[in-house]
């Protein structure tokens, strides 16, 4: 399935190149490739590497050579998405600077320890993220004086 | 010249004190993903302005060595480089820590940037006027078959499949067409968002591809947590979980002699690739580590270790980035040009103390030379000591609960990739990058092509066009130039050598 | 005892941002930032930095710089203009201000900001190799009028400051260059070092070291007045080709910041202007001091605004 999808990402990376190089694919200098040059050149490549790899493994499919990596199961799907969406939640949150770096990023990595484990108990994870996060915010904030959040 | 001041100004408490800050610091900015040599550099130099030049230099030198040594800890232990010179040593470090043994992959890594750090500055020392005038010689059409040789590399780094390697390295290069056109000032596929004007960043899809990739795959893999199945684990178990580190025998500690001995071909050849590339403005540490680990491995004998954890290919790449310092510094002192970013920094830092890089720096102030010489040697001996003092300590971390890695891993990560530009956009492109290199992983592809089209896109496309624009600009000019002719050569040679030999040795045997 | 351990945990994590927040009766008291346009480790870094401890000093509040880069400086000063006019985020504003909305790369413009000073300026200017075949700004001029679109000249890349100004040269002499635009002004210099292009055009400052050294020569400075570090080279008026381009250095607040707010700043800011520190860095690094006071320099980056409205769009074949 993964490497179905990734060589179809390639095919719309490449039609996506393809189609908006043209906007500027005349040179603005005589003798000179045009910003197009390499974006076409790129699209191209792509697009037969894709194919090419598609056509390779629906033909070891066929045959059944392929080893697809083990099914992840459904359980696990659920809480793969909410791992990502908490990742993407904190993102989110740091983008419109809601709560505080220490805070926020002690809570969701707390979850995310939680989702991840399967023999700690939370509190341990709690006070482990904590000191993380209170590390990287003293290295940063305190020394190197970056602003965070 | 006053021996005397010289060594006094090297082996003065207060220079060492400060060198050793230097270290310390370095080894954090270092480890931390995001925070590069460059960033720790330019930051620290306004605080050195106050200090005497020797120990300012020394604090600067300290972290700028250090760093790019620290990068190989989290690459070894996180498979995840700290700064993009380490990108290499990932290959085979996090192979050889995940086995059991990360204190000997932390070992190899300072034995090594240790002594490729101490042979750039024997080079330096000796031969820095012909290395920087060969550097020179490196124009548009040179910088081109560089990339290009760089790029046919992602054959070697591919692993099984060639195919879909290549496949994703061009992935790469078009992620790499993101933004402002380097030569005709077009902006291309930014729909007018001024985000997107200078691209995409390297760190953070780096750092998304090895680091969140890798904690997703993982998670993804590891067995349901959380239900009645999860089997209750004995107490023993709870401290070293089975998934990250096989078994904790960690019973090597480091290499015996004779192995050191075997290594000492890659070690020459790749420290002397690096010296040169770090020479050439421009190209740094990634390169050289990249470049130097897939020489190596068409001349070495345990040829299908490369990338499973082989010992030598870490010590090869450990020893590379670190040898590129003495390259960069060689540029940088004789012409004042620098070799990469961070001795841009450092001439400003040097002009600060009113000692000008440049030929006239040799003449004038000769004393000055050979004090920068001792403390590139001083940083190198004390990078061995607290390298391996810390990598012990370092090394338990891998003892940790498997979760707490991961998390460990993604906060380092989003935090890093913030940090590069203070831009939040860049945390979602890591997280972006982060679920493409989870696909990517789950469909066995390599992502090592990504990350070499990445550094090198730009570079063959803005050479490519600034050789059109120069006169003659024709297509010849890349086969009329001696050095251009013989990176074309090269790149033909580690493309189809390998093959070529094979065949002729099975037309042999028949 | 488990439970009591977490509720204490959560509570401390809830006080922390309520503490550091604070109330705020009299400026300044909290942080302020200064915000970079550029990465770490340049010259708009350099100077933010420098300046940054003296008016720490004045303030009695940290001052942290911020770097903010990307889009040439645009990002930073979209980010600058819209913060709120409080005093408490300072931008760096070099002459990149003025070029940024042209060139499509932010829609900040000078008037979106209270200009605090001017604090340096270095001048654009034509260097070659040393033993380049142009011994003087007159040969140079008058090889590129024989022979049109010959001369190779390096910059820091297309629409980039120098790009900018050797167009104005063209422009003023009537003459047509090759333009070789770079990965910024470091990698121009290596190349001309190299010997792989003709001249380039780039800050008199950045090449001063390699002209000391004996590498490189200027040929002349686009400035009204000579520039102190090399007295002896003309200026481009001197030689009769009227052109100016100065790549100067300021700070500002966003419009609208109050009076007293902006004069605490203001004062703040001249005395690290004047400390010995910041002073050494502009002559180490062979800026020229240049304090504008506000209104002056004001007027003077909405007049170079106007100006690069109209180039920009020339330059790079803009239509709209």
């Amino acid at each position: 399935m993964a490497e179905i999808a990734v060589n179809i990402i390639g095919l719309l990376i490449s039609a996506f190149l393809f189609i908006f190089s043209r906007d500027f694919s005349v040179s603005t200098r005589p003798g000179v490739p045009s910003a197009a040059f390499f974006p076409t050149i790129i699209s191209a490549i792509l697009l037969f590497l894709s194919i090419l790899n598609l056509v390779k493994y629906l033909i070891a499919k066929k045959k059944g050579e392929v080893e697809d990596p083990a099914p992840i199961e459904k359980a696990k799907m659920l809480q793969f998405f909410g791992l990502v969406a908490l990742l993407f939640l904190y993102a989110m949150l740091w983008y419109f600077h809601i709560g505080h770096f220490i805070l926020n990023s002690a809570v969701i990595f707390t979850v995310v320890c939680w989702l991840l484990s399967d023999e700690t108990e939370w509190w341990k994870s709690a006070l482990f993220v904590l000191g993380v996060t209170i590390f990287i915010y003293c290295l940063f904030v305190m020394f190197l004086r970056v602003r965070l959040w | 010249m006053d021996w005397s001041y010289i060594i006094a100004s090297v082996l003065s408490p207060s220079v060492l004190l400060y060198t050793l800050g230097g270290i310390i610091l370095g080894m954090f900015i270092g480890a931390m993903p995001g925070l590069s040599a460059t960033m720790g550099v330019a930051i620290l130099l306004p605080l050195t302005f106050w200090l005497e030049p020797s120990c300012g230099l020394g604090m600067l030198l300290g972290i700028y060595n250090s760093a790019i040594y620290a990068g190989g800890i989290s690459a070894i232990l996180l498979g995840v480089p700290g700064t993009p010179a380490s990108i290499a040593s990932t290959f085979d470090g996090v192979k050889i820590s995940k086995r059991g043994e990360p204190t000997l992959a932390l070992w190899i890594n300072t034995f090594y940037s240790v002594i490729g750090g101490l042979f750039g500055v024997l080079c330096l020392m000796v031969a820095s006027f012909p290395i920087a005038r060969f550097a020179l010689r490196f124009g548009p059409p040179e910088y081109t078959m560089v990339a290009v040789f760089g790029l046919s590399m992602m054959v070697a780094v591919s692993g099984k499949s060639i195919s879909k390697g290549v496949f994703v390295g061009f992935i790469g290069m078009a992620v790499a067409m993101v933004g402002i056109d380097p030569m005709n000032g077009i902006k291309r596929f930014t729909f007018d968002q001024f985000l997107l004007i200078d691209g995409f960043q390297f760190v953070p899809i780096m750092i998304g591809l090895f680091g969140i990739g890798e904690a997703l795959k993982q998670f993804a893999e590891s067995p349901v947590s959380h239900t009645k199945f999860v089997k209750k684990l004995d107490k023993k178990d709870k401290v070293v979980i089975s998934d990250f580190v096989k078994e904790s025998k960690d019973a090597r500690k480091h290499q015996s002699w004779r192995e050191i001995w075997k290594a000492k071909w890659a070690f020459l050849v790749a420290s002397v690739i690096s010296v040169i590339v770090g020479a050439i403005p421009g190209t740094g540490g990634d390169i050289a580590s990249l470049v130097s680990w897939t020489q190596c491995r068409n001349f070495s004998k345990e040829k299908d270790l490369y990338g499973e954890g082989s010992e030598e290919a870490l010590a090869v790449t450990c020893a590379a980035n670190n040898a590129c310092i003495g390259g960069a510094m060689t540029t940088m002192l004789t012409l004042g040009i620098p070799g990469d970013s961070v001795t841009a920094i450092l001439i400003g830092a040097l002009m600060m103390y009113n000692y000008t890089p440049g030929p006239l720096l040799f003449s004038e102030h000769p004393d000055m030379v050979i004090v920068l010489f001792g403390i590139l040697i001083v940083c190198n001996i004390m990078i061995l000591f607290t390298g391996n003092l810390g990598s012990k300590l370092f090394a338990q971390f891998t003892k940790l609960p498997r979760s707490w890695i991961s998390v460990t891993i993604i906060i380092f990560s989003l935090v890093g990739s913030y940090a590069i530009q203070n831009s939040v956009f860049d945390v979602i492109v890591c997280l972006v990058a982060g679920l493409f290199g989870f696909l990517l992983a789950r469909g066995d592809f390599p992502t090592g092509p990504i990350v070499l089209a990445l550094i090198l896109g730009e570079m063959v496309e803005s050479n490519f066009i600034r050789t059109m624009m120069l006169p003659p600009g024709t297509y010849s000019t890349f086969f009329v130039r001696p050095i251009s002719l013989v990176l074309i050569i090269l790149t033909v040679l580690s493309l189809f050598g390998p093959s070529v030999i094979k065949r002729i040795k099975k037309a042999r045997n028949k | 005892m488990k439970k009591a351990l977490a509720v204490l945990l959560l509570v401390a994590l809830v006080a922390i941002p309520v503490f550091a927040q604070g109330g705020a009766e009299k400026f300044p008291s909290r942080q302020i930032t200064i915000v970079c346009q550029a990465s770490p480790g340049g010259s708009s870094d350099l100077n933010c930095r420098t300046i940054a401890p003296g008016m720490e000093q004045a303030l009695g509040v940290p001052v942290v710089v911020e770097n903010r880069a990307g889009a040439g400086g645009g990002i930073a000063m979209s980010y600058c203009a819209s913060a709120p006019a409080d005093g408490y985020t300072i931008a760096h504003l070099p002459l990149d201000i003025a070029q940024v909305e042209p060139a499509g790369n932010s829609d900040a413009v000078p008037s979106d900001f209270r200009f605090l000073a001017r604090v340096s300026h270095h001048p654009a200017a034509i260097i070659v190799k040393a033993d380049s075949p142009f011994q003087t700004f007159e040969d140079y001029i008058a090889y590129a009028k024989e022979h049109p679109g010959e001369i190779t000249v390096g910059n820091s890349g297309m629409g980039a400051v120098w790009h900018l100004a050797a167009c104005q040269l063209e422009q003023a002499a009537g003459i047509s260059l090759n333009h070789i635009p770079f990965e910024g002004a470091g990698p121009s210099i290596t190349a001309l070092m190299g010997g792989h292009i003709d001249s380039i055009c780039a800050s008199a400052a950045e090449v001063r070291s390699h002209v000391q050294s004996g590498n490189l020569r200027i040929l002349a400075v686009m400035s009204d007045e000579r520039f102190p570090v090399f007295p002896e080279v003309p200026t481009a008026k001197e030689c009769g080709i009227d052109v100016s381009v100065l790549c100067w250095l300021a700070f500002g607040v966003p419009a609208g910041t109050p009076d007293d707010v902006f004069n605490t700043l203001h004062d703040a800011l001249k005395t690290s202007y004047e400390s010995e520190a910041y002073q050494a860095m502009l002559a180490s690094n062979g800026y020229t001091p240049g304090w504008m006071e506000p209104e002056e320099m004001q007027a003077y980056a909405e007049a170079e605004y106007e100006l690069y409205s109209e180039l920009i769009p020339r330059v790079l074949g803009y239509t709209e």
